[in-house]
């Protein structure tokens, strides 16, 4: 049995490293001091993080993915929000349908939801600008949130919502007061998610995106194909930091929400 | 204050469940009045539209003499305590007792000065910062009442609410909520499974079955007159014997149970010869003894006898298919095996045709 185990671990632990180890290469890679991949570098330095954040090459399309990311997760916390309350508890026939029609987005692919958009964007004049790119990307960020903010609300205990009725709260209120604040952290972590997606978005971006709303991704794209200088593994490093922080905040936001929920029902 | 509160043919259907079948009660003004029945007989339901959560599918509602059923739950000025309790978890005591003064838009100071009367009142003063995790069973339902409270609401909703509690606090909260309610004179309108929590808080009880009421009248009027069996059975403990009505040697009608045992029926009895009957008779109504000391009775053999107290409870074996259940508060003790005499007064009986 132990050899068993011991195997299995080992297996298990080589497959984890060949997934993940490459990721790390980037690290030593972007403290190098020359302009070609170098590993391990033979001197160390800051100046490719100081080439990255000082011209405008980077720092803009850092800027526009912030940006565009940002709105995404805000549209995407309503509608995925929205959508979640609408269907959370309905006995409605055609909430299958309305179902797979918002988880469609994780499934299609995203070539097929670029061409489809391209198309309609095209004609209402969104392509080539953030907020057109923040649409599309809320297109495939929704599903997150809305399957987020539904677990959320099965644990919600649907009697405070009539007791907040009988206090004499109206429905909005009810909300506001009483039901919102107890599925923020699902939201939330919905939103975190969006965001996450909308910065690692490379697909829709290259159809959609004009001059004005190049994102880091596409830059990062861009740059690998025309020049690999180490400036790419400081952009990674940065990048893994924020998903680093980004999903400890997921956790932490989790973990808060159980301890939320646990204190709803009662002792005994 | 309180006020008068009226159900006229009150229904809802679930498409073809009837959940509740043409309900008429009227609740006075101050009184409280409780709705006893098995679960799923239709009481919360019944419950729930005076509170608004529910539309009747047809009947009305009336508090004062005005129909309520159009306006929305949070518009009823209703007080309501749920069986869950339904605190805000995320709100402190304060906040929560706060809460519909709130959603009133009153002010800062009446608000401080309301939540700390109401405190008082269920014995909670101090407690204003605690989080709801913090509390007690106990502690939480006396928020989930002074909340329920603290807007004034002529009526008072309770959906099952001591049902958490084990059985000491349970009576001592009945007692507490029944000496507040006549306090402030609300009308209270109380769900319960529990009978003898319904005996010991109403002034008067509505017995629910199949969503319908069976009988309306004060505790002692369904414990000791019970318009049915189902009522009967339900409301405190009751012998039940099921037998054909036949006819003794003198003409009197008797109850023909399983192994040729005949018991006298009272006088009142209107079951046919020959009809199937059910006979319910309360075990303190009996008494034991070593002849026949009352009218009617019957043989039997001390099977089980149990000190509890205040009284001795038996059970008497009178046939192989029949045993009845006796409560006496004598100080003559039976064994187990005597050979025993139980006997009662006749009008003690009640007897029902059986379906």
């Amino acid at each position: 049995m132990r050899l068993w185990r011991t195997l299995f671990y080992t297996v298990c632990g080589v497959i984890l490293a060949f997934l993940v180890a490459p990721l790390f290469v980037a690290i030593p890679l972007s403290f190098s001091n020359v302009s070609y991949l170098q590993l391990p570098p033979e001197q160390w330095s800051w100046r490719w993080y100081q080439e990255l954040l000082s011209g405008r090459q980077w720092t803009g399309p850092i800027v526009t993915s912030i940006k565009v990311a940002a709105v995404c997760a805000v549209i995407s916390m309503v509608l995925g929000t929205l959508t979640a309350l609408g269907l959370d508890r309905s006995s409605w026939k055609g909430k299958d349908l309305l179902l797979g029609l918002v988880m469609s987005p994780l499934i299609v692919p995203a070539i097929i939801i670029s061409v489809a958009m391209y198309g309609m964007f095209a004609r209402t004049g969104l392509v080539g600008n953030m907020l057109g790119l923040a649409i599309a990307h809320s297109v495939i960020a929704t599903p997150l949130v809305f399957i987020n903010v539904s677990a959320a609300l099965q644990s919600f205990n649907h009697n405070l919502d009539q007791a907040a009725w009988s206090l004499g709260a109206n429905p909005l209120r009810a909300f506001f007061y009483v039901k919102l604040p107890l599925i923020s952290p699902g939201v939330a972590a919905g939103g975190a998610l969006a965001f996450a997606t909308s910065l690692d978005e490379v697909v829709l971006s290259l159809f959609l995106s004009g001059v004005r709303s190049r994102t880091l991704p596409m830059q990062l794209w861009d740059s690998i194909r025309t020049e690999i200088t180490p400036i790419i593994g400081a952009v990674a490093v940065l990048l893994m930091l924020t998903y680093a922080v980004l999903f400890s905040l997921v956790e932490g936001i989790q973990w808060w929400q159980n301890r939320k929920q646990q204190d709803t029902t009662l002792p005994g | 204050m309180g006020a008068e509160v009226i159900l006229k043919d009150l229904s809802k259907a679930y498409g073809s469940l009837r959940a509740v079948r043409e309900v008429s009660l009227t609740v006075y003004d101050g009184e409280f009045c409780t709705l006893l029945g098995p679960s799923g007989s239709g009481k919360t339901t019944i419950l729930r539209m005076i509170a608004g959560f529910m539309a009747p599918s047809s009947g009305d509602i009336k508090i004062n003499g005005t129909s309520v059923v159009r306006e929305p739950a949070f518009r009823r000025n209703i007080g309501m305590v749920f069986q869950n309790l339904a605190l805000f978890p995320h709100m402190n005591v304060r906040e929560n007792i706060a809460f519909p003064l709130k959603m009133r838009n009153m002010g800062r100071s009446e608000t401080r000065k309301r939540v700390g009367e109401i405190l008082e009142l269920v014995r909670m003063g101090g407690f204003e910062a605690r989080k709801i995790s913090q509390l007690s069973g106990g502690q939480q339902q006396r928020v989930a009442l002074a909340r329920a409270l603290v807007f004034n609401p002529p009526v008072l909703l309770m959906d099952e609410p001591l049902s958490a509690l084990d059985k000491d606090l349970r009576r001592h909260m009945q007692r507490e909520v029944k000496s507040i309610q006549t306090q402030l004179g609300l009308t209270a309108i109380y769900v319960t499974h529990d009978q003898s929590e319904a005996l010991t808080m109403s002034d008067r009880i509505a017995i629910v079955s199949d969503g319908a009421i069976e009988q309306v009248g004060t505790p002692r009027d369904v414990y000791e007159m019970p318009v049915s069996s189902f009522v009967g059975q339900f409301v405190g403990e009751s012998n039940v014997m099921i037998g054909t009505v036949g006819l003794d040697t003198t003409g009197r009608r008797v109850l023909e149970i399983e192994g040729g045992i005949r018991i006298a029926v009272p006088e009142d009895c209107d079951v046919p010869v020959e009809k199937r009957a059910r006979m319910l008779i309360r075990p303190e109504k009996l008494a034991i003894g070593h002849s026949q000391s009352s009218l009617t009775g019957t043989k039997g053999t001390i099977e089980d006898a149990v000190y509890v107290g205040d009284a001795m409870e038996y059970r008497v074996r009178v046939s192989s298919g029949l045993t009845l259940d006796v409560k006496e508060m004598k100080s003559q003790v039976y064994k187990v095996g005597d050979p025993v005499y139980v006997s009662w007064d006749l009008s003690a009986s009640r007897v029902w045709p059986e379906q």
